[in-house]
């Protein structure tokens, strides 16, 4: 584990309750997800100074940017932190790249340098002189970033960036926005409320929900392991349905769902109540001939698509699961078999 | 024509500007970005000479500063002189008189810069000074320069504030509309009229001034 550079612990009852304690290493890109309103913002602007909450204990290294009880407080402008708002945010009476080179603490001929060098990484070599209220979406984000950057922080906060951006757009940004990061070694925490986005760039992610964080975990960890509904909704999954438990041993359990009974081989949470839960990737469509565990009839009712994949819903006893489309393309009332693999069937705390 | 009154006229509407605009300037910043209580009552106060007729204004002020009050007494103390009757008391009297025309403006120009953009600023490792500096001003300019057109035109034009306060002494308070109003009361047609014609011409070159500001100010300044 590297050493943890920002340390960031939360507290405040006004003007909403948010309640966070956050750490992140070294040039670690670190997502928080969470639907509006759960504060996800406000934690970023009270790193950035340009929030003040009752009760926080902000670090960076050995630099302490607020403690509360000691009433320090360093203003914005002091913190090494670049930032990217929601907002664009540029400079409405500065060129490209006078809006860039605002934020660059070099003077002359290296400020020079610096910032021909941002733009290139950037794209922007052409609309160096342009004016922000001239550039498209895209552009006017890429100025905002290469600012951020001109910096020369070790830390980077971003808030919901890209997000005005139509989706293609905004993953070319958000690799470029990684490699960026990785060359310029930058720890950065970003802000989004998409999960997908998250995923894409981030080696950890905090899920935040009502001002609390639920849980911070790898990506991967946070597929393997949702053990929380709230996870599992994040995640979007559709596939989860509330059922009974039969422990039957260290590793699997019957589940009774529905008058079926289906195996699980995933480990079960501490919990009174349980939901099952797998993502409609996981689910197989088989022949009719197949003997493996979790295998049952279904019928077609439509086909959907979710998150650019088309997906089938299928009946089955009284609920409805989603499952990937076969080539074959089945209509309506047809008859599928489904296999469900009992180390997807992922036990969840209701 | 009363080039002497003309001068008096022109000098009064300098000087009032130049006062207005600088301590305007900082009063107008703290007023926009500042929540406070009374701020609706400071706002009233200031809009206040916009509806008061100007020679109550003048008669409150003569009122104030007359030798026998204890602030006419305070200012002779201090300054030697009194403002009754003085081109000092004039310029005073404008600045009241001025106020709402100079610091509606600049309010107006401070509220429509987001705050997010001063944020943006900070975050940028620009010191709030140096925000002022190179984000706000700049972008209160246009709001700056009306302030500072209207409220010369409007000191310019300043009569009832000016009879009150000031009289009509030639080559100390006799400015061109008063000069204006003597020469109607002398039967002198003529005369009045080609000042009166300069005030016209005046007023189109100033709100020439503003348009111009403003649709140049339309340009630049839209907010990304």
């Amino acid at each position: 584990m590297k050493d943890t550079l920002l340390k960031c612990k939360i507290d405040q009852s006004r003007p909403f309750p948010l309640s966070v304690e956050l750490n992140c290493p070294a040039r670690e890109i670190h997502a928080v997800v969470g639907p509006s309103g759960s504060g996800k913002s406000t934690l970023l602007r009270s790193i950035a100074g340009i929030h003040r909450p009752d009760q926080a204990e902000i670090k960076w290294d050995k630099h302490i940017w607020q403690q509360s009880h000691q009433g320090l407080f360093l203003p914005p402008h002091k913190r090494l932190v670049g930032s990217l708002w929601q907002q664009y945010s540029l400079f409405p009476h500065l060129t490209v790249t006078q809006n860039i080179a605002i934020a660059s603490p070099w003077k002359h001929h290296r400020r020079r340098q610096q910032i021909n060098q941002l733009m290139q990484e950037l794209q922007l070599t052409e609309r160096a002189h342009a004016y922000p209220q001239a550039l498209s979406g895209g552009e006017q984000q890429r100025v905002a970033l290469a600012r951020a950057l001109a910096r020369r922080t070790p830390l980077l906060l971003l808030d919901e960036p890209f997000n005005a951006l139509d989706r293609p757009l905004r993953t070319d940004l958000l690799q470029m926005t990684r490699s960026l990061c990785q060359s310029h070694r930058l720890t950065v925490l970003w802000v989004t409320h998409d999960i997908e986005d998250a995923f894409l760039i981030s080696d950890r992610i905090s899920l935040l929900r009502k001002g609390q964080c639920m849980r911070t975990d790898s990506p991967e960890e946070l597929v393997r392991h949702p053990h929380d509904l709230y996870v599992i909704k994040q995640l979007g999954w559709q596939n989860y349905y509330e059922c009974e438990i039969e422990r039957i041993d260290h590793h699997s359990q019957k589940i009774f769902w529905q008058g079926l009974e289906l195996i699980s081989h995933c480990p079960l949470p501490d919990g009174y109540r349980f939901v099952w839960a797998t993502p409609a990737s996981a689910i197989q469509v088989v022949k009719s001939d197949c003997a493996k565990l979790n295998t049952f009839k279904a019928t077609v009712v439509c086909s959907e698509i979710h998150a650019r994949e088309k997906l089938l819903r299928v009946r089955l006893g009284e609920s409805e699961l989603l499952v990937p489309a076969p080539w074959s393309c089945p209509t309506p009332g047809e008859i599928l078999h489904i296999h469900l693999p009992p180390e997807q069937l992922y036990m969840v705390v209701y | 024509m009363d080039w002497l009154a003309l001068q008096i006229s022109l000098k009064l509407a300098l000087v009032s500007t130049l006062i207005l605009v600088l301590f305007g300037l900082p009063v107008a910043r703290i007023i926009s970005h500042r929540q406070f209580r009374g701020r609706a009552l400071v706002e009233s106060l200031i809009a206040m000479p916009l509806v008061l007729p100007p020679t109550v204004i003048g008669f409150y002020l003569l009122l104030l500063f007359n030798p026998d009050s204890l602030v006419g007494k305070w200012v002779f103390s201090v300054t030697g002189e009194q403002l009754v009757f003085r081109f000092s008391g004039l310029v005073v009297g404008s600045i009241v008189y001025s106020l709402p025309f100079a610091l509606q403006p600049m309010i107006r120009a401070f509220d429509a810069i987001p705050t997010h953009l001063r944020e943006a600023a900070w975050c940028s490792g620009l010191s709030p000074i140096r925000t002022f500096f190179k984000i706000e001003l700049i972008l209160a300019l246009p709001g700056i320069t009306t302030a500072a057109i209207l409220s010369f035109a409007h000191t310019l034009g300043e009569f009832g504030v000016v009879l009150m306060l000031g009289g009509n002494i030639p080559g100390e308070t006799r400015t061109l509309s008063i000069a204006i109003y003597d020469q109607v009361q002398m039967l002198n047609d003529a005369n009045a009229h080609k000042m009166s014609l300069l005030f016209v011409l005046l007023a189109l070159l100033i709100t020439m001034c503003i348009y111009i500001v403003s649709h140049q100010s339309n340009r630049p300044s839209k907010i990304v």
